[in-house]
């Protein structure tokens, strides 16, 4: 039982994952705090489940599809929306809830109420370690690992990576360097609005599709950006797991409304000993 | 001016007589409001933006509504309480989180919302839970409304005072300053960190208030009734209102509820429309109707604050991090 649960926190955290590192790196480089993430999530399973579903495309195609659909909705909403807001946080946010309840509630009109079912990619079980884990829930946290060491890859070993990790420490002196923060900007919005696009993607097959179901994984992201410290992708990933244990350890004993709460209140008692999370820089 | 003002609170008082309930029930979410609003703008001006204003609001229906319920304690007591109380929780939350900084207080307060939003869900011995608290008595018997209208219009206009000569007074001046520049302030003597706490447990205050009126008047009150799109509209009418001055968040809480209102006739896309709107209007006017009202004034040429301050495009809104 127990390892059933450390499972099902390693799935959760891998998923968590995947948004929460967009999610710091939009607050790292573009100081926004984005509040549609969780409606990039939710596009990602919609589109897998539309073009899976109702057109029949193989898993693969469509996994690469919603993704980039997602990472250009991104690009187009910074460069044409988020643009008027550099450096003005509160206007940020209003515009990203504004595009969250347009997101929302369109996809509420569009899709309605319904929950839809994904059929699984892949089926039958894996034994790991003594506990039973269905091959569909290993294949997320595969796909996700490979995301985030790919992502790592590029950050950390290409020009353009660190082109985003210059802008993030400081936006003018980068700029006199001749990098133009604009593209970069973009870029990130892009690469962390498809990253929790392919969070969605992974998921759809597993559970149900809803237009709400971003609700959730948003909460999550949060809490996991405030523990590890906005800006830092390692933080976020560290968070992601430990959030992940967390939530599973207390569903499992006491429910799972009750564990967003103590997440929060875990947030709350981290951010109040530790004010720039656990690896955030400013 | 102010013979403006007088003219407009006397048709509002009068209003009830000729109007219908259901547009004086309007204005009363109107009043409660502007209540609110004004009350978040006082820590908003100095740089830091909450989001658990909605908590406050629910800690003092909640309040009030259980020392009437459970303890049948008269409404004006009720009312005091429920003005104080929020106050506590707003030093508790409040004086540890002025370590942190811009985004991370705005993460900081979502997450006690969330938690306390738990608390009322959870506590059912004391809040009944998800289902709420029904029949709460108040000033009049259940289902009157002028009682209320006048005490949410006489809430409005005492908060108003309050506000203004806090604007005008020394406090209020330190308030801006931080906003302005915390650096400078701080090296000028003012604790920075001490009169924001202040400013946050007088706007939990007023919450507080709005929150009794609010309860005793609906007579009902669940968690729902304080959900993250309350703390999001407070947040937006302040904002698109423009903080900078004191109309701002009335301008803004007036037209946003009244807009919201008027949406809820056309159904089902509502909810689309107000995101379209909200949307225009903050690549519109980022600065809020204030920041509109003062672009307007340079153009014409007449001397408005902008003259004699440095541009406030970028400082007044960036949240120093």
């Amino acid at each position: 039982m127990i390892s059933q649960i450390i499972l099902n926190g390693f799935v959760l955290g891998a998923t968590i994952a995947l948004m929460a590192i967009g999610f710091t790196l939009i607050f790292g480089i573009l100081r926004v705090v984005n509040f549609w993430h969780g409606e990039a999530y939710m596009f990602g399973a919609v589109l897998i489940f539309f073009l899976r579903e109702q057109h029949g495309v193989n898993y693969v195609l469509a996994v690469a599809i919603a993704v980039a659909a997602v990472a250009l909705l991104g690009l187009v909403s910074d460069q044409t929306i988020m643009r008027r807001f550099r450096g003005d946080l509160m206007g940020g946010v209003i515009a990203t809830i504004a595009l969250y309840l347009l997101f929302q509630n369109g996809m509420w009109y569009i899709f309605g109420g319904r929950p839809r079912g994904v059929s699984s990619v892949l089926t039958g079980n894996i034994t790991i370690l003594g506990t039973s884990i269905s091959a569909g829930r290993l294949l997320v946290v595969i796909a996700s690992f490979i995301a985030i060491a790919a992502l790592g890859l590029f950050i950390n070993r290409t020009k353009l990576g660190k082109k985003m990790r210059a802008v993030q420490q400081d936006r003018e002196a980068a700029q006199i360097q001749g990098i133009n923060a604009n593209r970069i900007y973009g870029l990130t919005f892009a690469m962390a609005t498809g990253l929790a696009a392919l969070a969605g993607a992974l998921i759809a097959p597993i559970y149900a599709v809803t237009p709400v179901m971003g609700g959730g994984p948003l909460m999550l992201t949060f809490i996991v950006v405030i523990v590890g410290g906005l800006g830092s992708i390692s933080g976020a990933f560290l968070a992601s797991f430990i959030i992940g244990f967390q939530q599973s350890f207390t569903a499992a004993y006491w429910g799972a409304e009750l564990s967003l709460a103590v997440s929060f209140g875990l947030a709350l008692l981290i951010l109040l000993v530790l004010p720039r999370g656990l690896r955030g820089e400013e | 001016m102010l013979g403006a003002i007088i003219a407009i609170l006397a048709f509002l008082i009068a209003f009830p007589w000729f109007s219908g309930d259901y547009y004086a029930h309007i204005l009363i979410l109107v009043f409660l409001n502007v209540v609110l609003a004004v009350g978040y703008r006082l820590l908003y001006v100095t740089g830091l933006g909450s989001f658990c204003h909605a908590t406050f609001y629910a800690i003092g229906g909640y309040t009030s509504s259980l020392l009437a319920m459970r303890l049948g304690l008269p409404y004006a007591l009720c009312l005091l309480a429920a003005g104080l109380v929020p106050v506590i929780f707003a030093i508790a939350i409040g004086w540890p989180s002025m370590r942190v900084k811009g985004a991370y207080f705005f993460l900081a307060t979502f997450a006690f919302f969330m938690v306390m939003d738990s608390v009322f869900r959870h506590w059912t011995s004391l809040t009944n839970g998800a289902m709420g608290l029904i029949n709460i008595p108040g000033i009049a018997p259940i289902g009157t409304l002028k009682p209320y209208y006048y005490l949410s219009i006489g809430l409005m206009v005492f908060t108003i005072l309050i506000m203004y000569r806090l604007d005008r007074s020394r406090f209020g001046a330190e308030l801006l300053a931080i906003g302005d520049d915390e650096e400078l302030a701080k090296s000028v003597g003012i604790n920075v960190a001490v009169t924001r706490v202040i400013a946050f447990s007088i706007g939990a205050m007023f919450a507080g208030f709005a929150g009794s009126i609010y309860a005793s008047y609906i007579s009902f009150i669940s968690p729902a009734s304080f959900s993250l799109l309350s703390t999001i509209f407070i947040l937006i009418w302040v904002v698109i209102g423009g903080s900078r001055k004191l109309w701002g968040p009335i301008a803004g809480a007036v037209t946003m509820t009244l807009f919201a209102e008027l949406l809820r006739m056309s159904g089902t896309l509502q909810a689309i429309l107000y995101a379209i709107v909200l949307l225009a209007a903050i690549m519109l006017i980022p600065q809020g109707m204030v920041g509109l009202v003062d672009r307007l004034r340079e153009r014409k040429g007449r001397h408005g604050e902008s003259d004699l301050k440095p541009k406030r495009e970028e400082s007044a809104r960036v949240i120093p991090s």
